[in-house]
């Protein structure tokens, strides 16, 4: 396990804007509780790290009321990712600041259209959205989620997976989501969304592959 | 090393404080289900995810992931089950000023149950909560009574049985239900363990051999094929019932038009169900999203 030396807090002030890093304070073994023991002690998925911040060993970020903390090893590169959105600890670190991830902006019409151009065989689940999940039966059908995506008048926000300094809400088409998808450990695709009017409330649209055989029918 | 003593029952009484705020779509019976039905299965694909990550035990991870799916199994149910005691409950509060006949004595409330309902809750709540509906034969006697006509009986089957109850064309439901009502009990009552009683009664049910004692063990298919069945079902209730609930209220404004005001009445219809409904010729409007 490596040594950590330096926190640091990466922050986006309001959704898309400019970023500020800021480092913390003290060393991450005099934060109260043993936050970093707490956190390096965990096991972690892998996570795009902004090049901007290759210096730091523990970068926290936060959106709306999600935190994420992520580690680097030796190589720079990160190690894991800790979903602390509930962990108090983090929650006194970070104080009152607003913080948010980098994402794009997309029309509900624009992501409509790219799910009808995918096979129509693959189902799609949402996870943490309230207006789509009281709508829709998950996992869902291709042209179920377009239809009902379509029906929505709001604007989406997509997490950049490269969580790049230079995204700042710029918009995207439908013709680019196939770039920005990211896939998970079974390399099916996956986004990470919000509504621009809750930013604070971040969900994750994923194929759904593992229904889509037999909910096909025999 | 001794336990250090807790005071454990104020321990308990904690649990009861430990809360967070109903979610928005709670104030839409099928908005409610569906997002409840969906977080279990999103659930699932979660720490599917999460296993994939690490390097625990295979044959610990599925252990508890068939520990898992008989939680979630019971999760789906209770979830239709509070859809169905939610719309019952939203159509006795739209007639319960509009009736004078004796449709609501098909519920058994006690007057303490009645008391601690008094201050927030609503008619229809206060009447439908203190029951279990898990019973397909009395899911259909209470909603037959609730959507009757004025002083008749009623005719309106939720989950009508192959017979004499129409229409013919939801008949299909009433084995599945009754059987899914069947294997929660297993789980609830029994931690999953079909015993002789169980058995014989799956094996009426489901016209097939069924084996006891046995530890029931759904997998991921069975989960993936009872939530569809079961919103299937709740997407046909909540029409039905719907449809039925304005035919009704359409009736009673005819024979009585000053009984309520229709546009009203139309918009509050609409707000419940998620959809415009038409009441003696008002069309309800729908709060913007």
């Amino acid at each position: 396990m490596p040594a950590v030396s330096t926190v640091h807090v990466i922050t986006w002030g309001t959704a898309g804007g400019a970023p500020e890093i800021a480092e913390l304070a003290g060393t991450p073994d005099q934060h109260p509780d043993n936050l970093v023991r707490e956190i390096l002690g965990s096991e972690f998925t892998k996570l795009p790290y902004p090049a901007a911040l290759q210096k730091a060993d523990l970068v926290i970020c936060r959106a709306g009321g999600d935190v994420v903390v992520a580690e680097r090893d030796d190589q720079g590169e990160i190690l894991s990712v800790c979903d602390a959105r509930t962990d108090e600890i983090v929650h006194d670190l970070l104080g009152n600041k607003e913080l948010f991830l980098p994402y794009f902006s997309i029309s509900p019409g624009d992501l409509a259209t790219w799910i009808e151009q995918q096979d129509e065989d693959c189902w799609w689940s949402v996870d943490g959205d309230p207006l789509l999940m009281g709508r829709l039966h998950m996992p869902c059908p291709g042209d179920e989620l377009s239809a009902e995506l379509r029906s929505i008048d709001k604007v989406l926000f997509l997490l950049d997976k490269e969580l790049s300094v230079s995204t700042a809400g710029q918009w995207k088409s439908a013709e680019a989501l196939d770039d920005l998808a990211t896939t998970d450990e079974y390399g099916f695709r996956l986004f990470q969304f919000c509504w621009r009017d809750r930013p604070e409330n971040d969900w994750i649209l994923f194929e759904d592959e593992e229904t889509s055989d037999s909910s096909s029918g025999p | 090393m001794p336990r250090t003593p807790i005071d454990l029952p104020a321990k308990i009484n904690e649990i009861a404080t430990h809360v967070e705020l109903l979610p928005e779509e709670a104030a839409s019976p099928f908005a409610h289900y569906n997002r409840s039905a969906n977080d279990l299965w999103t659930l699932l694909k979660y720490f599917d995810r999460k296993l994939h990550e690490t390097t625990f035990r295979r044959t610990v991870a599925a252990g508890h992931m068939n520990r898992l799916h008989s939680m979630v199994l019971v999760s789906l149910v209770e979830s239709f089950e509070r859809f169905i005691k939610e719309i019952a409950a939203v159509c006795i509060d739209h007639l319960a000023a509009c009736v004078l006949d004796d449709r609501f004595n098909i519920f058994t409330v006690k007057g303490t149950a009645l008391a601690a309902h008094f201050q927030s809750d609503t008619v229809g709540k206060s009447l439908c909560e203190s029951d279990t509906w898990l019973d397909c034969d009395e899911i259909n006697k209470r909603f037959r009574r609730i959507l009757a006509s004025p002083f008749s009986d009623g005719t309106f089957y939720l989950f009508p049985k192959a017979g004499r109850q129409s229409p013919q064309s939801e008949q299909f439901r009433y084995i599945p239900l009754t059987t899914i009502f069947q294997l929660r009990h297993t789980i609830v009552h029994n931690v999953g363990v079909i015993t002789q009683s169980d058995a014989a009664k799956l094996k009426l049910l489901t016209k097939q051999d069924v084996a006891s004692p046995r530890v029931l063990t759904p997998v991921r298919d069975d989960l993936h094929y009872l939530k569809r069945f079961l919103d299937e079902t709740a997407e046909k209730v909540h029409e039905r019932v719907k449809d039925r609930l304005v035919e009704l209220l359409d009736e009673l404004l005819r024979g009585d038009p000053n009984l309520f005001d229709p546009q009203t009445k139309a918009d509050a219809v609409s707000r419940h169900f998620g959809a415009s409904v038409t009441i003696g010729g008002a069309t309800g409007v729908l709060p913007v999203t």
